[in-house]
C-alpha cells in the first residue's frame, strides 16, 4: 500500500492531500475520516459504490461544500475554500459528469465563457478573439486534444464535448483535474481516446483525480486507486498490486453478516410475478433486460447491485410509473401490466420509495395529509368523492403511535420531521393500508440506528404476516439480514441468484461489478486469496 | 407555528407599506403632494358611492383570481383566463337570450353555459400540454388573442341581434328579466342601508362568495383537490401515489376555465343585459393573476386582495375630479404585487432557514452517530 504519511513525495509536495475529512448532513454522515493523497503528475482513481460518498468528497475538494472537519492541502499548503472560485484560483478544475456547455456556441466561445480575454482598446469591452484562439490552439496541441476552436458544440460528439470541458478547465489554468465518472457517457472507443489524453496530460505534469466505479478502467489508467466505502476511505492500492475482484471486494466490504436464524415463512403461493420484463429508454438503450422475478407470500426477495443498474427502473415498472416494453407483471395471478399506478396501489401494492422526500412526501403539507398520499382513494382516507378528514386524521394518529413517529402533532408539516421519522411515517402508512405486496427501496437509507432496527423489525413482522416483499438496498447487511433470496442485478439483468446464508463477499462483489460471469471478460481472475489478508486496511476494528 | 403565522401576515402588510412609500416618492418626483392624495382618499374614498363601486368591482376580480389560483395550486399558470371569460360571456349571453325559462332556472342555465364554454376554451391549452408538452403560458396567451378575434367573429356572424330590431352597437339580444340578477339594494334597505337607485349593489358579489366556497371545498375537501394540491406540491410524489399527471393537467384546466367562465357575466346579467364589445370589460383575467398572487391562492386572502384592488380602482374617480393623477393607483397596485411577491419569498426563506436550524439542533442532540471513531483506513501521521 502507498504511504502518504510524509508530506513530501519524490517530486515535491503532494498535489492534493486530504486528511481526516468529515462532512455531516442532517441525519447522515456523508464523509468521515477520509484520507487521500494525489502525487503530482499522476492519475489517482477513487472507486466506490454510488452513495459511498464520492460526490460529496469531490464537492468538498472543489469548494462547493465546506467540510466539518479535517484538512485539505494543495501543493503542500493547507487551504480553506469558501467557494469554487477559491479552488479554481489554486488550479483545481472539475469536469462534471453532465456537460455544462452552450450548444449554440463554438468551442472557443464555450472555453472562454466567463474568462474572456479583453482587448485594451477601445474600452475593454471587446473580446480578444485572436488571443483566445491562439491560447486554445496552444493548449489543444500541447495536450493532444485536437479540437477546432471554431466548431459548433452542437455538432460535436460526446467524446469531443468532454474534451471541450477538459480544455475549459485547462484554459482557466487548472493543474489538478477532477473527473467525475468521465466514462459513464462514453462508448469504448471514446474511453480509449480519453485515456490517451489523460496520459498525455499526466506527461505534462497535470495531476488527475478520476472517479469511477468501473474497475477494469481504473486498473488500466490509474497510478493509484483509493477505495471509498460508507463515506470513508478504506484502502489505497497500486494497480499492479490488486485485481478487479479484490477491488470489488473492498468496495462492497469484507465482513458480511450472517443472516439471523429464523423460521422460514415462505409459502408456495406466488403473490407478485414478473416475467420477461424489458424496458428501453427513448434512445433505445435497454434499462431492463428480460427480468424474471417471483415473490411468494411471506417472502422477502432482496436485490443487490451497484446503483444505476436498473433497480429504480424495476421498481418504477412494478409501480406502473414506467411502461413495460415487453413482458408481464402479475399480482395474485392477475395480469396488471396495463394497470394505472392508482389501480395497482388499490389492489394492494405498498410502496416505500428510495427517495422519500422526492417520491414519498409532500414536505409542505401536514402529516395527516401525507398519510393520505398514495391511499387517497381508499378508506379511511376517502368517502367516495370526498376526503374523509376525520378518518384520515384518526388513521394518522394510529400510524404515529404504532410506528413510533416522533412528532409533536399530526398537524406539523412533513419537512419538520427528521429523516428517520419521515421514513417511519411512510412505512406506517403503507403497512396500515393492508397491502399484499411491499416494494421497499432503501428503506433505512439515511435514518439513525434506532429507526433502522425498528424498520427492520417491521419488515420482518410484515413477512411473518404473509406479505410478499421486494427489497432493494445498497446496504448488504440489510439485504442479507432480511432476505430469503438474494438476486443480483447488473446492467438491467438479473445475473445471479444467491442464498443469503451462503453468499460470500467475493461472490456478491464480483457479480455486482460485472467482474464475474459472462458480463465482463476483461477482468482478470487470479486465484482468490484469503479475504482477510487482502482487506486488512478495510476491516472495521 | 404561531410565529410563522404572524410572519405570514406581516409580509403583505409590510409590502403594502413599502408600496405606499414608493408611490409617495413617485408623486413627489412628479411634483404632486402625497398629502393631497391622502386627503382625497380619506375624505372621498370612503363615501357610499365608492364603497358600492368597490363591492361591484371586487366580485369579478375575485372570481378571476380564483380561476388563476386553481392553476397556481398545481403549478399551472393559466394566463388564459382573459380569453376564457370573453368567449364564455359571449356564448352565455347569446344562449341565455335564445331560451325562455322561469327566473331561477334561466339564471342557472346561463351560469352552466358560461362554465361549460369557459372550460371548453381552457381545455385547449390543457390538452396541448398533456399530449404534446406545449407550455400552457404560451398557448393560453396566444389563445387570448384568438379569443378576441373569435368572439368578434362569432358575434358579428352568428350571435348578433337582428339589425332592424336592435339598432346601435353590435351585440347579442338582451336577456329577458328572468335571466337577470336583481340588485341588493332592497335587501340592504331592510337592514337600514338605504341607497339611491343610481348606485346599485349588484348581487354578483354573492356569486363570487359562492365561488369562493366552492373553491375552498373542492380544493381542500375532495379527492380531486387533494390530487391537485399534491401534484402542485410534489409532482413526482403525486405520480407515485397514483395521480395520472396528464389527466390531472386537463382536469385542473377544465376546473379553472369553468370558474373563468363566470368572470364576465356581471354586467351582462345586470345593467347592460347583453354582450357587446364594451359591456364586458377587458383585462379582468390579468387583474386576476395579480389578485391571486396578492391573496396567496387562499380563498379568504384573495377576498381581501380583490377588495383592496377594487378600492384602489374606485379611487380613480375622486382623484381625477381633484386634478390629481389617477394613474398613481395603477402604480400602487403594481408595486404592491411586486413587493408582496418578494416579501412572501423572503418569509419563505426565513421559514426554511428556521426549520433547517431546528433540524440541525435535533440532529446534534439526537440521532447522529459519533463523528469519528477509529477506523482501519490508511493512517496519516503528520511528519
Amino acid at each position: 500500500m502507498s504511504d502518504i504519511s510524509s508530506t513530501e513525495t519524490d517530486n515535491g509536495p503532494y498535489a492534493v492531500r486530504l486528511q481526516g475529512i468529515l462532512k455531516r448532513f442532517p441525519g447522515v454522515i456523508a464523509n468521515r475520516d477520509v484520507n487521500l493523497a494525489l502525487r503530482p503528475g499522476t492519475i489517482h482513481a477513487i472507486v466506490g459504490e454510488n452513495g459511498a460518498g464520492k460526490s460529496t468528497l469531490m464537492k468538498i475538494l472543489y469548494g462547493m461544500q465546506k467540510p466539518d472537519g479535517g484538512t485539505i492541502e494543495i501543493d503542500g499548503n493547507i487551504v480553506n475554500f469558501r467557494s469554487p472560485t477559491d479552488a479554481i484560483d489554486l488550479g483545481i478544475g472539475m469536469v462534471h459528469q453532465h456537460f455544462m456547455l452552450a450548444d449554440n456556441f463554438t468551442v472557443l466561445e464555450n472555453v472562454i465563457l466567463g474568462y474572456e480575454p479583453r482587448s485594451r482598446f477601445p474600452f475593454n469591452f471587446h473580446i480578444n478573439h485572436r488571443a483566445a484562439r491562439a491560447r486554445i490552439k496552444e493548449l489543444s496541441d500541447a495536450y493532444g486534444l485536437g479540437l477546432d476552436p471554431e466548431a459548433l458544440v452542437e455538432n460535436l460528439g460526446v467524446g469531443e464535448r468532454q474534451k471541450v470541458e477538459i480544455l475549459k478547465v485547462l484554459y482557466r489554468g487548472a493543474r489538478i483535474l477532477i473527473l467525475d465518472e468521465p466514462t459513464a457517457v462514453l462508448v469504448p472507443q471514446e474511453v480509449t481516446e480519453l485515456f490517451d489524453n489523460l496520459i498525455g496530460l499526466k506527461a505534462q505534469g497535470i495531476s488527475i483525480l478520476f472517479i469511477s466505479h468501473k474497475l477494469d478502467e481504473v486498473l488500466s489508467v490509474a497510478d493509484e486507486i483509493t477505495v471509498i466505502r460508507g463515506g470513508t476511505t478504506v484502502a489505497t492500492r497500486r494497480p499492479d498490486q490488486v485485481t478487479a475482484r479484490q477491488l470489488a471486494e473492498l468496495m462492497v466490504g469484507s465482513e458480511l453478516p450472517s443472516p439471523e436464524l429464523r423460521e422460514s415463512t415462505v409459502s408456495d403461493y406466488v403473490e407478485l410475478e414478473v416475467v420477461d420484463l424489458s424496458s428501453r429508454q427513448p434512445d433505445g438503450r435497454t434499462i431492463l433486460d428480460d427480468i424474471d422475478l417471483r415473490i411468494h407470500r411471506g417472502e422477502i426477495v432482496g436485490i443487490a447491485g451497484v446503483e444505476g443498474n436498473g433497480q429504480s427502473e424495476l421498481i418504477s415498472a412494478i409501480m406502473g410509473l414506467l411502461p413495460a416494453d415487453e413482458g408481464t407483471i402479475s399480482l395474485d395471478g392477475e395480469d396488471i401490466t396495463d394497470w394505472s399506478t392508482r389501480r395497482r396501489r388499490e389492489a394492494g401494492i405498498g410502496y416505500i420509495p428510495q427517495d422519500r422526500q422526492r417520491h414519498g412526501l409532500l414536505l409542505d403539507a401536514p402529516l395527516w395529509e401525507n398519510q393520505i398520499l398514495g391511499h387517497q382513494s381508499q378508506p379511511p382516507n376517502a368517502k367516495g368523492f370526498w376526503i374523509d378528514r376525520d378518518g384520515a386524521r384518526a388513521r394518522t394518529t394510529e400510524v404515529v403511535e404504532h410506528y413510533d413517529v416522533r412528532t409533536p402533532s399530526i398537524d406539523v408539516n412533513a419537512e419538520s420531521l427528521s429523516g428517520g421519522n419521515q421514513q417511519k411515517l411512510i412505512i406506517g402508512r403503507e403497512m396500515m393500508a393492508g397491502p399484499s405486496v411491499i416494494i421497499a427501496a432503501h428503506p433505512t437509507r439515511g435514518v439513525d440506528v434506532g429507526a433502522q432496527a425498528a424498520i427492520w423489525d417491521q419488515l420482518r413482522d410484515a413477512r411473518g404476516a404473509g406479505l410478499a416483499t421486494l427489497l432493494i438496498s445498497a446496504d448488504l447487511e440489510e439485504l442479507i439480514g432480511l432476505s430469503d433470496r438474494l438476486l443480483v442485478i447488473y446492467k438491467g439483468r438479473i445475473v445471479a441468484e444467491l442464498d443469503p446464508a451462503t453468499a460470500t463477499p467475493e461472490e456478491l462483489g464480483s457479480y455486482m461489478t460485472g467482474a464475474a460471469g459472462s458480463a465482463s471478460t476483461s477482468a482478470e481472475t487470479p486465484p482468490t486469496t484469503d479475504p482477510s489478508s487482502t482487506t486488512d486496511v478495510g476491516a472495521e476494528p | 407555528m404561531k410565529q410563522r403565522l404572524s410572519l405570514q401576515l406581516a409580509a403583505p402588510l409590510l409590502a403594502l407599506a413599502f408600496a405606499l412609500m414608493v408611490s409617495a416618492l413617485i408623486l413627489l418626483l412628479a411634483d404632486y403632494s402625497p398629502a393631497d392624495v391622502i386627503r382625497v382618499v380619506v375624505e372621498e374614498g370612503f363615501r357610499r358611492q365608492r364603497m358600492v363601486d368597490t363591492i361591484n368591482r371586487a366580485g369579478p376580480y375575485y372570481i378571476s383570481a380564483v380561476a388563476v389560483a386553481i392553476g397556481f395550486k398545481m403549478n399551472l399558470f393559466n394566463i388564459g383566463v382573459e380569453g376564457q371569460y370573453k368567449v364564455a360571456a359571449l356564448v352565455a349571453a347569446w344562449a341565455g337570450a335564445s331560451v325562455a325559462f322561469p327566473a331561477p332556472l334561466h339564471v342557472a342555465f346561463i351560469f352552466m353555459v358560461a362554465a361549460l364554454s369557459g372550460a371548453a376554451y381552457a381545455a385547449i391549452p390543457g390538452i396541448l400540454k398533456a399530449t404534446r408538452g406545449v407550455n400552457e403560458v404560451i398557448s393560453s396567451i396566444m389563445l387570448n388573442s384568438i379569443a378576441f378575434g373569435l368572439s368578434s367573429f362569432l358575434l358579428a356572424r352568428f350571435m348578433r341581434a337582428p339589425k332592424g330590431k336592435y339598432p346601435g352597437t353590435i351585440g347579442t339580444v338582451p336577456l329577458p328579466g328572468s335571466g337577470r340578477l336583481p340588485s341588493l339594494n332592497g335587501v340592504l334597505a331592510t337592514i337600514g342601508i338605504h341607497l339611491p337607485t343610481s348606485s346599485r349593489v349588484q348581487s354578483y358579489v354573492l356569486v363570487a362568495v359562492a365561488i369562493g366556497i366552492i373553491y375552498h371545498v373542492i380544493i381542500w375537501r375532495t379527492r380531486f383537490g387533494f390530487d391537485l394540491r399534491a401534484t402542485g406540491s410534489n409532482p413526482e410524489a403525486a405520480q407515485a401515489s397514483g395521480v395520472n399527471p396528464k389527466r390531472m393537467i386537463i382536469r385542473a384546466m377544465l376546473f379553472s376555465g369553468a370558474i373563468a367562465g363566470f368572470v364576465g357575466l356581471n354586467n351582462i346579467m345586470t345593467d347592460a343585459g347583453r354582450y357587446t364589445d364594451v359591456s364586458v370589460i377587458s383585462g379582468l383575467g390579468f387583474t386576476g393573476i395579480a389578485v391571486a398572487l396578492l391573496g396567496r391562492n387562499n380563498p379568504v386572502g384573495i377576498a381581501f386582495a380583490a377588495v383592496l384592488w377594487a378600492f384602489m380602482d374606485a379611487l380613480q374617480t375622486p382623484l381625477s375630479t381633484n386634478d390629481l393623477p389617477k394613474q398613481i393607483t395603477a402604480i400602487l397596485q403594481g408595486v404592491t404585487v411586486m413587493s408582496v411577491v418578494i416579501a412572501y419569498e423572503v418569509v419563505r426563506r426565513i421559514g426554511v432557514r428556521q426549520q433547517a436550524a431546528a433540524l440541525r439542533r435535533d440532529d446534534m442532540a439526537g440521532d447522529a452517530p459519533p463523528p469519528s471513531e477509529p477506523s482501519g483506513g490508511p493512517k496519516v501521521v503528520p511528519a
